[in-house]
C-alpha cells in the first residue's frame, strides 16, 4: 500500500479522537471470528458470501443481500472488517474514510440515526451507504443493486448483531462451550490476560464469539484472545458462542483485578 | 507400427521468457499445469493455454517440448504443420474477396507460433520418447501485436528422410501475446501453484482483446482505459449515492469479483470510484507489460464539470463541490511531468474546461498531469481555485495485490 500523507487531514476532518472518547459501549464488547450465514437480516436473504481476505491482522468479509419481498433488484453489500481491538478498528475506519472521494460524509448522529459507536452516511437520498464502527468491527453497508435502496435498516440490524446481549438458546442444535478460562484468575491493572476458549458445534460447523464485560477491554495478540482492565474489582466476562443457525451458548468468567 | 502424441509443454523453462512461454495461471484458484496440452484431456484450444512476450522473444529461437509414445518404432522424424495455411492466392474478384477475408481473420486470430520444425526423435524400449525439444519454424509473435491467437498443429512423422509424412494427431492451442513480461502486481516468481500473483489468463482474456493489435505500452494502456470507461453504465457506474467509495480495490484488488461483474454476474455490485478504475486500468495494462501505477492527487479540490463513468450528465462529480482525492493510473514517478490514464471520467477537451456547455468529451489517456496553466490534465480536471490543491501525491503510488 502507498503512504497517505492526507490521513491526518481525514482524522482531523472527521474528528476521530472525539469518537474514541465517546465510544464507550463498544469498548467492552469483542467480536471474534464473525461470519454471516444468511439468517441475520430479517426480510433479506443472503445471495453471496465473498471469500474472506486476511490483511494486516484484520479479517475482511463481504456479503450480498437481496430483499425477499418487493423488488429483487434491491441489493446491499455488507463489508465486515474484524480487527484485533477497538482502537485498531477506529484506525481502519479512518483508513476507509480515505477511500471516499466525496468531500465529506454526513455523521449519522446529525440525522438522529443511532448506529455504531460512530457512523457516517453517504450523500444520497435515500441513504444508500453507511460506514460505522462498533467494538472491534468496522462495517460498510452499500446499496449496490439496480434499484437504489436505503441501507439504514440493514445497517441497524447488522449493528444489533454486535451490540446486543444474545439470548441463550434452550432448544435446537446449540453450541457447546467446553471450557472458558483465563491464564490467571488474579491480575494486575493493565495486565494482559490470555483467555482460553474451547467450544464446538454439535454438527462441527463454524462458530463465532461475542465477549462482553462491564469494565475492561479485549484484544487479540499473537492470535490469542486477551483481556485487560484499568479498574480494580472483579469483572465478569460473558462469553457467547453462536453457530450458523443463530443458536447461542453462553458462560461467564471472573478475574480478580488487584 | 503406430505413434501418439502424449503431451506438449509451452512453458518448459519457468526461469525464462525469451525462448518459451510465460509463467501463468488461470485465475485466483486455478493453476495452468505444464504440460499445457495432454492427450485425452486437452480437447479444445481453451484446454491448452500459453502466453508469450513479444519483447522477450523478439528475434530469438522459440522452443516447445513434446512427448510421444510409439509401438514398433525406434526412431522417427517428427514435425507439426499448420493445416490452416491459406491456399495460393486465387484469381477472380469473388475468390479474391474470400481470400482477403480469410487473410484478415488469420491476421487477427490466426497462428502466431508458426510450425514445429522437423526433428529426429529416439524412443526407449517401452516406446517413450520422453520430452523432446522442438524449435518453432517461422513464428510471428513479435510482429503480431497484443492479442489472443489460436494455433492448430497437425503432427506427422516419418521413418526415413524423403518418405511420405504420416499423420499422428491434431492439437489446438489458445495463445496470448503480450508486449513484455507482465509488470507488478503480476509476478513471474515463485513459479508455484500457490502464487496467485502469476498472470491470470482470465484477465488476459480481456486485456488482450481490449488492447488487440497494440505494439507499444502507451497504445495498449490507452485502449484499456477506453474499454474500462466504456463499461459504464451497463456494467459499472460511478458511486454517487455512496459518496464515491472504493468497492473493488480496498485493501487489495478483488479481481475475481470484478471479472465476475464484467462477465455479467453480480460481483461486488455496480458501483466504482476512481481508485477502482485506476486499479483496473493499471492491473489490466500491466499484465500486458505496461508499467502503470495507481497514484493519488489532492487533497480537497474543486472540480470543473466532468462526465463520470456511466453518467451522461456534465457536472462537478455527483454535484459535489469537488473531490477529497482522486486516483488514476499513472506513468513513471506519478508526478507533474508524468502521463495519466483515467478511465473514471471524461474531462472537457475544449480550450476552456472551466466553462459551461458545450463540452468536448475527452478521455484522459496518456495525458500529462501538467502544471497550473498548461491546459493539461490538472487544468482540465480542477477549477482555477481547486488547482493549487490538486497536486500529485506520489507517496501514495502503489500496485494493489490481486485476489
Amino acid at each position: 500500500m502507498g503512504v497517505y500523507p492526507d490521513k491526518e487531514k481525514v482524522i482531523r476532518q472527521y474528528d476521530t479522537h472525539r469518537w474514541a472518547e465517546q465510544a464507550d459501549v463498544g469498548k467492552h464488547i469483542f467480536i471474534w471470528k464473525f461470519f454471516m450465514s444468511g439468517k441475520e437480516i430479517p426480510r433479506w436473504k443472503m445471495i453471496k458470501a465473498i471469500p474472506e481476505q486476511t490483511y494486516q491482522e484484520r479479517r475482511i468479509s463481504s456479503y450480498l443481500w437481496q430483499r425477499v419481498e418487493g423488488n429483487t433488484e434491491n441489493l446491499v453489500r455488507i463489508d465486515i472488517v474484524e480487527s484485533s481491538s477497538w482502537p485498531r478498528a477506529q484506525e481502519i475506519l479512518s483508513e476507509l474514510l480515505l477511500e471516499y472521494q466525496a468531500p465529506r460524509l454526513r455523521e449519522a448522529s446529525s440525522l438522529r440515526i443511532e448506529l455504531g459507536d460512530v457512523a457516517l452516511l453517504g450523500l444520497g437520498e435515500p441513504i444508500q451507504s453507511a460506514i460505522f464502527q462498533r467494538a472491534n468491527i468496522t462495517s460498510r453497508i452499500h446499496s449496490v443493486g439496480k434499484r437504489d435502496v436505503s441501507v439504514v435498516d440493514v445497517a441497524k440490524q447488522t449493528d444489533k448483531l454486535f451490540l446486543t446481549k444474545p439470548q441463550l438458546s434452550e432448544k435446537g442444535v446449540v453450541p457447546e462451550i467446553e471450557s472458558f478460562s483465563a491464564e490467571t484468575t488474579t491480575a494486575k491493572i493493565d495486565e494482559i490476560v490470555t483467555l482460553n476458549i474451547k467450544a464446538r458445534d454439535p454438527l462441527d460447523r463454524r462458530l463465532w464469539y461475542k465477549l462482553m464485560v462491564d469494565q475492561g477491554e479485549f484484544l487479540v495478540r499473537n492470535e490469542n484472545l486477551c483481556f485487560s482492565t484499568r479498574a480494580h474489582g472483579q469483572p465478569e466476562i460473558s462469553l457467547f458462542a453462536i453457530n450458523e443457525d443463530g443458536f447461542v451458548a453462553g458462560t461467564t468468567l471472573s478475574i480478580k483485578i488487584q | 507400427m503406430s505413434m501418439v502424441i502424449k503431451a506438449i509443454k509451452f512453458n518448459h523453462d519457468p526461469n525464462s521468457a525469451d525462448h518459451d512461454a510465460l509463467n501463468i495461471r488461470k485465475n485466483g484458484s486455478e493453476f495452468v499445469d505444464v504440460p499445457e496440452w495432454v492427450q485425452g484431456i486437452s480437447t479444445k484450444p481453451e484446454d491448452s493455454l500459453a502466453a508469450y512476450s513479444m519483447e522477450e522473444t523478439r528475434g530469438g529461437k522459440i522452443t516447445i517440448q513434446a512427448r510421444f509414445r510409439s509401438v514398433g518404432i525406434n526412431t522417427a522424424e517428427i514435425r507439426a504443420v499448420d493445416p490452416t495455411i491459406l491456399p495460393p492466392k486465387p484469381t477472380g474478384w469473388w475468390w479474391l474477396l474470400w481470400w482477403v477475408l480469410g487473410w484478415l481473420i488469420r491476421m487477427i486470430f490466426g497462428n502466431v507460433l508458426g510450425e514445429v520444425k522437423e526433428t529426429w526423435v529416439d524412443f526407449d524400449s517401452g516406446g517413450d520418447s520422453g520430452f523432446v525439444t522442438f524449435e518453432l519454424k517461422n513464428p510471428n509473435i513479435w510482429n503480431a501485436g497484443v492479442g489472443i491467437r489460436y494455433t492448430t498443429w497437425k503432427w506427422q512423422y516419418r521413418l526415413t528422410s524423403g518418405s511420405p509424412w504420416i499423420d499422428i494427431d491434431t492439437t489446438r492451442h489458445k495463445i496470448y501475446v503480450v508486449l513484455e513480461i507482465p509488470k507488478e502486481p503480476w509476478k513471474q516468481t515463485p513459479y508455484v501453484a500457490t502464487n496467485d500473483q502469476l498472470p491470470w489468463t482470465d484477465v488476459l482474456d480481456y486485456s488482450c482483446w481490449w488492447a488487440k493489435g497494440s505494439k507499444d505500452r502507451d497504445t495498449a494502456s490507452g485502449k484499456i482505459t477506453e474499454m474500462v470507461n466504456a463499461l459504464g453504465s451497463s456494467v459499472i457506474e460511478y458511486d454517487c449515492p455512496g459518496g464515491g467509495a472504493t468497492h473493488y480495490a480496498w485493501p487489495d484488488f478483488n479481481c475475481t469479483e470484478f471479472l465476475e461483474r464484467v462477465k455479467g454476474g453480480l460481483g461486488l455490485g455496480k458501483y466504482v470510484n476512481c481508485t477502482d478504475c485506476a486499479t483496473v486500468v493499471s492491473t489490466f495494462a500491466n499484465i500486458l507489460g505496461c508499467d502503470l501505477w495507481q497514484s493519488r492527487m489532492g487533497y480537497g479540490f474543486a472540480l470543473n464539470e466532468i462526465l463520470a463513468i456511466g453518467s451522461s450528465v456534465w457536472q462537478s462529480a455527483c454535484g459535489w463541490s469537488g473531490f477529497s482525492y482522486h486516483e488514476v493510473a499513472w506513468k513513471g514517478t506519478c508526478g507533474v511531468d508524468d502521463e495519466v490514464f483515467d478511465a473514471c471520467l471524461k474531462v472537457d477537451g475544449d480550450s476552456d474546461p472551466t466553462g459551461g456547455p458545450p463540452h468536448t468529451p475527452l478521455l484522459p489517456a496518456n495525458m500529462k498531469f501538467g502544471n497550473i496553466g498548461d491546459l493539461l490534465y490538472r487544468d482540465r480536471l480542477a477549477t482555477q481555485v481547486g488547482r493549487p490543491n490538486c497536486n500529485p501525491q506520489p507517496t501514495t503510488r502503489t500496485r494493489r495485490l490481486i485476489t
